[in-house]
């Protein structure tokens, strides 16, 4: 067992042990939380409107290339450790006027970037040997999966734009593309815009409409922040159960089985970091080889999507279908890579292949460690978006 | 030779019907050890909570291979 999980019973974990007072207490809270999340990202797409009107576009010109876009997600969710976090300030920045095509390699970034929670977790192995080599390899799977599927598929968005139509036709098809609002999400609307407009109102009566759309966008990105963090917590104490009983269903089946409940953890915890660090102990004991956790990561990148598009139905207005068409990229992103990805035995063995060599590699000197944490999460993105700056690409 | 044979490969059989009696065993042992992992699901997950406790265990072993890497004492 982990260094920092042995002396770890805390009864705050353990569902068991609450009153059903408290139980229900707690589900009253998620759904507050959830409220606020929607509000929150409803701010930003107000207040990005706000403060940068019609040149929404022109704001995120230094992102317009797909390098910098996918640099800037990757650096801000390593940051945050929190893709969903990420992923829903995104949905709010398009809410705002953000094009869905500068935003595509920005969610592919953080896919990117929550993988480092898991890496820093088998980092608590590291005086354990084998341990420590196992637990580093079923981590940075996670990291070398994101990676190949992003030299796949950003290069054919780039060329093609198959995500942005696809996910285009998908939210047009669910929204309905005439009236441009939100037919199927309306519950949504009325119980989200009173709040926001209430917040603006009153920023606008202090300060001028920049100063205070910018106000709004910082105030919506701390609160997505700190309500994303606190959903988390309070759904892993209170389904840490359920997520008992999903991996138990799905020990020594199948691939399917794996990714299936990689994906259904991740819906119930809220956080793709949760789920991957999970199996970052479990593998680390040898318990699971790291062919059997490998699918359940992939289940972790679809499971995570939820998050935005939960953020997406609180959007109105105009813009709706776009930050509904930016959620569905991101699900239709993350569906495709596991499916073309683990489908295909070549590809499928390149993450394995190559976080079982890392770990080889780590494990015989923990420098490499270091340079690989630095190097793939803050060095080699602030170089390449450097390099893009200098040539003016 | 030829009942040599036979016997040889009546005892390759017999190797192979055992063997694969050890190998669903050994499936059995290593499905119960998953469980029993899986049950103890909610201490792991305290590490993702308090994951810079890792950090801090990874640090010193980091400063001590560079020290060794330069060449100078721990």
């Amino acid at each position: 067992m982990n260094d920092t999980t042995a002396n770890a019973s805390s009864p705050e974990l353990s569902n068991s042990q609450l009153s059903p007072s408290s139980h229900w207490l707690n589900w009253l809270k998620i759904a507050g939380l959830v409220y606020l999340l929607l509000v929150s990202v409803s701010i930003i797409g107000g207040g990005f409107k706000l403060a940068a009107g019609e040149h929404a576009k022109e704001l995120f010109d230094f992102a317009s290339n797909p390098l910098t876009g996918l640099i800037v997600g990757t650096i801000a969710t390593a940051l945050i450790q929190s893709s969903s976090t990420v992923t829903s300030i995104i949905v709010g920045l398009v809410a705002g006027g953000l094009p869905v095509s500068i935003a595509i390699p920005m969610v592919m970034g953080a896919n990117i970037g929550t993988t480092i929670t898991n890496t820093i977790v088998s980092l608590g192995h590291v005086r354990k040997g084998d341990e420590f080599r196992r637990a580093f390899a079923a981590a940075t799977v996670h990291d070398f999966f994101n990676l190949v599927s992003v030299v796949i598929f950003l290069p054919l968005e780039i060329m093609f734009g198959v995500l942005e139509k696809m996910g285009g036709f998908l939210a047009s098809l669910m929204v309905g593309a005439d009236s441009l609002s939100m037919h199927g999400f309306n519950f949504v609307k009325p119980l989200v815009k009173p709040p926001v407009t209430f917040i603006q109102q009153q920023l606008t009566s202090l300060a001028p409409d920049t100063a205070s759309g910018i106000l709004m966008v910082v105030l919506g990105i701390a609160t997505i922040f700190v309500v994303i963090t606190l959903i988390g917590k309070l759904l892993r104490s209170l389904l840490v159960g359920k997520a008992k009983a999903i991996l138990h269903s799905a020990v020594g089946r199948g691939p399917v089985s794996g990714i299936a409940s990689g994906t259904l953890m991740t819906i119930l915890v809220q956080s793709s970091s949760t789920t991957t660090s999970l199996i970052v102990p479990l593998a680390g004991s040898g318990v699971f080889s790291l062919r059997q956790i490998y699918p359940f990561t992939l289940g972790a990148n679809i499971g995570t999507c939820i998050t935005a598009l939960l953020a997406a139905t609180a959007i109105t207005g105009v813009n709706a279908i776009f930050a509904l068409q930016i959620a569905l990229v991101h699900l239709l992103y993350n569906v495709s890579a596991v499916i073309l990805i683990y489908g295909i035995p070549l590809l499928r063995n390149i993450p394995l292949w190559a976080a079982e060599h890392l770990s080889i590699a780590a494990s015989a000197n923990k420098i490499y460690v270091g340079v690989y944490i630095l190097g793939i999460f803050f060095v080699t993105p602030l170089v390449l978006i450097g390099g893009c700056q200098l040539l003016g690409i | 030779m030829s009942e040599n044979k036979q016997e040889l490969q009546r005892k390759i059989e017999k190797m192979e019907l055992r063997l694969a009696e050890l190998k669903t065993r050994l499936a059995a042992v290593e499905l119960a050890e998953q469980h029993e992992a899986v049950d103890h699901l909610d201490e792991y997950l305290q590490a993702v909570d308090h994951e810079y406790d890792s950090l801090r265990a990874f640090w010193p072993v980091v400063v001590q291979e560079f020290r060794t890497l330069l060449g100078k004492k721990p």
